[in-house]
């Protein structure tokens, strides 16, 4: 298939259309709510982001017109949706939330459009997980909370003076592209058998190695900076790709298997791990202290009913930290069971286009990426929505694209950016995967 | 392409059908929290919402029988509402809305217990009866709720006759249709105002218990009004007949296992009369030999047959009362029973009930308080109405009512009967209390012919019945048939439930 060098991109166009007028509609709701009118400044933060992907979408027309349709429109909707639900949940960050987005829109493009090519990453591969790990050692070392955080919270964050960044979502990345790395250089021995214990054939050493460095890392992640969401998506996207490389689901479950005793034996030494699998459990009798956000949070959820109360109607501001972790229930609020539904049907597209990119994939590095970066978002967004839901023990990292969050966006944007990227038919094919 | 699937396919598959069941378990546990456990969750106590949501419900008002205010929501300036109660003496029944005290509530307002407040708050708020289309365009337009009003069968204006007929002293006075068991009054004193328990101040002198319904929770001993159930006993099981002479004045004396027991009441020179005279006279001697000779089985059945034994369903809570305090009966204890003394206990409303069966034709009307809930469909709110119990035959009713009509005419009930007023029917009582002076009590009915109205009368330690609670039952009925003059119908809704559907005519006499 040879490349066109541009063209329209109709269907793009068309639910990028539908994505503004969903995020313009939301934009709106919280002034008609609050002073029972519209005027244009209501909508210009909204409108903002939604030019830049709107220009974006006319570069991709120019440049890439053959790059995946989907991922632009649903960046927008997600966009414009977090934006009105930050500003008005936490006001404050109104201003960075909106310098953030337009970031974001520059990252994609970046990413989607500039001239590095995913090869560039592969060469690098090594590198990138030295400097990841670096920068984990440094946050072990002199990382400090976030702003306003209490005394003791999570460690978690890098920066100097006001600008601060978290390594986990940067560290995230970094594995995925060094594991699709680390996994295309050994195609062939991943296929073949292990040592033997009995009668059981191991996987091969290339496969434990990671997979126990990972562990090791997700664990003392766990114990030296309490921080539970980075450390059980990390080992989750590890063992995913590892599983996409071999297969083996005996050795899925025995690394589970490994990390529950981990968890349990971290239940009887590491306070936060107490409490988390505590108030899971039982939030009820906790619901004044530690339970608090997770039972107020499902209160939030509760209170939506089908259709919910409308944005700027609902009270989700209640539930603590509702603008990053709890962003879910406050869509379940205002937006009810069926908007949370449909976010959740947005995030199924998102996948369902993420492992199309995949396995369309003209390079087999650039297969495994893809493949990684999508169960990388999916596994995040099922980690913090199943605590939201107790699901699971509540951990707190960001729901992607949505969450207020400077790194954990602009690394979401870099992910969707690498998904494009790879879904343009390379100019330059050299060799796929099947 | 090879046709062949190859690994890496495969596993993104296996992958993607793990991601896209995760996102399906998501889905079903956002339903279940938003559904299923919805209702539990959003009345928790901490949860802010349901106070803010229910601050903005315009909620309905409660009206009297004729459609004055009882309790009506106002909204201040920065919308913040106040419950408002005009008449301040149908406090025992409006009850109270505070957003104060969170006791007995789920968040958001709490409503005195026992209150047509609490009873009535789905219509009140608007939770019920509205219809689903009206329902949902104001959740989705954001408008306020706006609740039903109530009608209640209270009248004010009696509801305050009767309150201030009390004077202050403690009591409790119920009026009831005759026909249908529609509750015109009822007091209960000491009360309290509804409107101040939400601005800070306690209701006064909590000692005196104000918020206590004495109507239909207090368990008093009924005293001689209790003769009246002894006499339809005697009347049903044949062991006497109104106009069978007995010789129980002039002193005499006659022992039951040790008890003396003498008539006491009678006036002088009075010494042979009939049983109609001897309840007119309220004479104890009489009324023991009519229970030892009805016998405990017999006596327990009719006072099971008004009720004594049970809680009047009502929409207020209501106490059951009890013939006696265990399973043991001797002799002395049942006679004293038969005379309303002993371990009975009744509430004001069960001996108002049977002064409504005798005043009827027998049967127990259910008390009720709600008379309409204009713009709902009656399915939607229930019926109160009903008959409660068959207490006596037609023919008994009609013997207990002649022996009641009896007692106004010649007995000590004169003072109940007003110069001027209505020809009434009744039986007063003076209950021998532990700790002071004895308990006054009324029941009766009137106009004696054709009886439209009942009441029970009590004055906690009032002394002498006959003192105390006839002339205030006096002014009481005299005021409710006043009140029927000027407006002879109720407005009541006539619901077209052929199951329900009670007249509202008055029993024809022996029928």
């Amino acid at each position: 298939m040879t490349p066109r060098v541009r063209g329209w991109r109709p269907l793009e166009g068309a639910l990028l259309a539908v994505a503004a007028i969903v995020a313009l509609a939301a934009a709106a709701a919280p002034a008609l709510v609050r002073d029972g009118r519209v005027v244009p400044s209501d909508l210009g933060a909204a409108a903002a982001v939604l030019a830049a992907y709107a220009a974006l979408h006319v570069a991709m027309c120019w440049r890439a017109p053959d790059a995946d349709p989907f991922i632009v429109p649903l960046l927008a909707l997600f966009g414009g949706l977090s934006l009105t639900l930050v500003r008005r949940l936490a006001p404050d960050f109104a201003t960075a939330e909106l310098r953030w987005q337009l970031l974001a829109v520059g990252a994609v493009a970046v990413v989607a459009l500039g001239p590095v090519e995913t090869r560039t990453l592969q060469r690098y591969r090594y590198s990138l997980a030295s400097a990841g790990i670096a920068l984990v050692g440094v946050t072990l070392l002199f990382g400090r909370s976030a702003e306003g955080a209490v005394a003791g919270a999570p460690r978690l964050w890098l920066g100097v003076g006001s600008l601060g960044f978290q390594p986990s979502e940067v560290m995230k990345l970094v594995l995925i592209v060094f594991l699709a790395g680390y996994i295309d250089d050994r195609r062939e021995l991943l296929s073949e058998g292990g040592p033997r214990i009995g009668r059981w054939r191991l996987p091969p050493v290339p496969y434990l190695a990671p997979l126990a460095v990972m562990l090791g890392l997700s664990l003392l992640m766990l114990v030296v900076q309490r921080d539970l969401g980075a450390a059980l998506l990390l080992f989750a996207i590890t063992l995913g790709m590892l599983y996409l490389a071999t297969l083996r689901a005996d050795v899925v479950a025995v690394a589970l298997a490994a990390f529950a005793g981990g968890a349990i034996y971290l239940h009887g030494h590491a306070e936060i791990v107490a409490t988390r699998a505590a108030i899971w459990l039982d939030p009820w009798s906790a619901s004044q202290d530690a339970g608090y956000q997770l039972v107020q949070g499902l209160v939030a959820i509760a209170s939506g009913g089908v259709v919910g109360t409308g944005i700027g109607r609902g009270q989700p501001g209640i539930v603590p930290a509702v603008h990053t972790d709890y962003i879910f229930a406050a869509v379940a609020e205002e937006l009810g069971v069926a908007g949370a539904a449909a976010v959740l049907a947005v995030y199924g597209v998102l996948a369902w286009r993420g492992f199309r990119i995949a396995l369309g994939a003209r390079r087999s590095f650039d297969a495994l990426l893809a493949a990684g970066l999508t169960i990388g978002l999916a596994f995040q967004e099922a980690i913090i929505i199943g605590g939201n839901l107790r699901l699971m023990p509540l951990t707190g990292i960001t729901l992607p694209f949505l969450s207020y969050g400077g790194s954990s966006l602009l690394i979401c944007a870099v992910c969707a950016g690498l998904l494009l990227r790879i879904s343009r038919p390379s100019s330059v094919p050299d060799g796929g995967l099947a | 392409m090879t046709p062949v699937r190859d690994p890496f396919a495969t596993g993104v598959a296996r992958l993607a059908a793990l991601v896209f069941g995760l996102l399906a378990l998501q889905g079903g546990a956002t339903a279940y929290w938003g559904f299923v456990r919805a209702e539990g969750l959003t009345a928790r106590p901490d949860n802010p919402r349901r106070i803010a949501f229910d601050q903005q419900i315009r909620r309905g008002r409660l009206l009297d029988r004729a459609g004055a205010e009882l309790a009506v929501t106002r909204f201040d300036a920065d919308g913040i509402p106040t419950r408002v109660y005009p008449e301040p003496a149908a406090a025992p029944v409006t009850g109270f809305q505070t957003w104060r005290y969170g006791a007995g509530s789920v968040g958001g307002a709490s409503y005195g217990a026992g209150s047509a407040e609490a009873a009535y708050d789905a219509a009140l708020r608007g939770d019920l009866g509205s219809r689903i289309g009206h329902v949902l365009a104001t959740r989705v337009l954001g408008r306020p709720q706006v609740g039903h009003d109530v009608v209640l069968t209270i009248d004010a204006a009696l509801q305050a006759t009767a309150a201030g007929a009390l004077a202050g002293r403690e009591g409790a006075v119920v009026v009831l249709d005759v026909a249908d068991g529609a509750v015109r009054a009822l007091v209960s004193l000491p009360t309290f105002d509804p409107a101040a328990l939400d601005d800070g101040r306690t209701p006064p002198d909590e000692a005196s218990s104000p918020l206590f319904n004495r109507a239909t929770q207090g368990r008093y001993p009924p005293g001689s009004t209790f003769k009246t159930v002894t006499l339809a006993a005697a009347l049903a099981a044949g062991a006497a007949r109104l106009d069978a002479v007995v010789a129980d004045g002039g002193g005499a004396v006659e022992t039951f296992e040790g008890y003396a027991v003498r008539c006491a009441n009678e006036p002088d020179g009075a010494v042979r009369f009939d049983i109609a005279h001897a309840f007119a006279y309220s004479c104890n001697l009489t009324f023991a030999r009519l229970g030892r000779d009805v016998g405990r089985p017999a006596f327990e059945r009719q006072a099971r047959a008004f009720g004594i034994d049970a809680a009047p369903p009502f929409p207020l809570p209501t106490a059951a009362g009890q013939l006696s305090n265990d399973d043991a009966m001797p002799l002395p204890e049942l006679v004293s029973a038969a005379f309303g003394q002993g371990e009975v206990l009744a509430t004001p409303l069960h001996m108002a009930l049977v002064a409504a069966a005798a005043a009827g034709d027998g049967r127990i009307p259910t008390p009720y308080l709600l008379a309409d809930v204009p713009g709902v469909r009656w399915w939607s709110i229930g019926d109160e109405r009903g008959t409660w119990r068959r207490a006596m035959s037609a023919g008994v009713a009609a013997d207990v009512r002649r022996a009641m009509i009896t007692a106004a005419e010649v007995g000590y009930v004169g003072t109940a009967q007003l110069a001027g007023g209505p020809r009434v029917g009744g039986k007063t009582g003076t209950a021998q209390a532990a700790d002071g002076l004895p308990h006054a009590w009324f029941i009766g009915f009137a106009p004696a012919e054709a009886p439209r109205v009942a009441v029970a009368v009590l004055v906690v330690h009032g002394g002498e019945g006959i003192r105390a609670a006839a002339p205030i039952a006096g002014r009481v009925l005299a005021a409710a048939l006043a009140a029927d003059g000027a407006s002879a119908t109720m407005p009541v809704r006539i619901r077209s439930s052929a199951a329900h559907r009670i007249s509202l005519l008055p029993p024809s006499e022996g029928e």
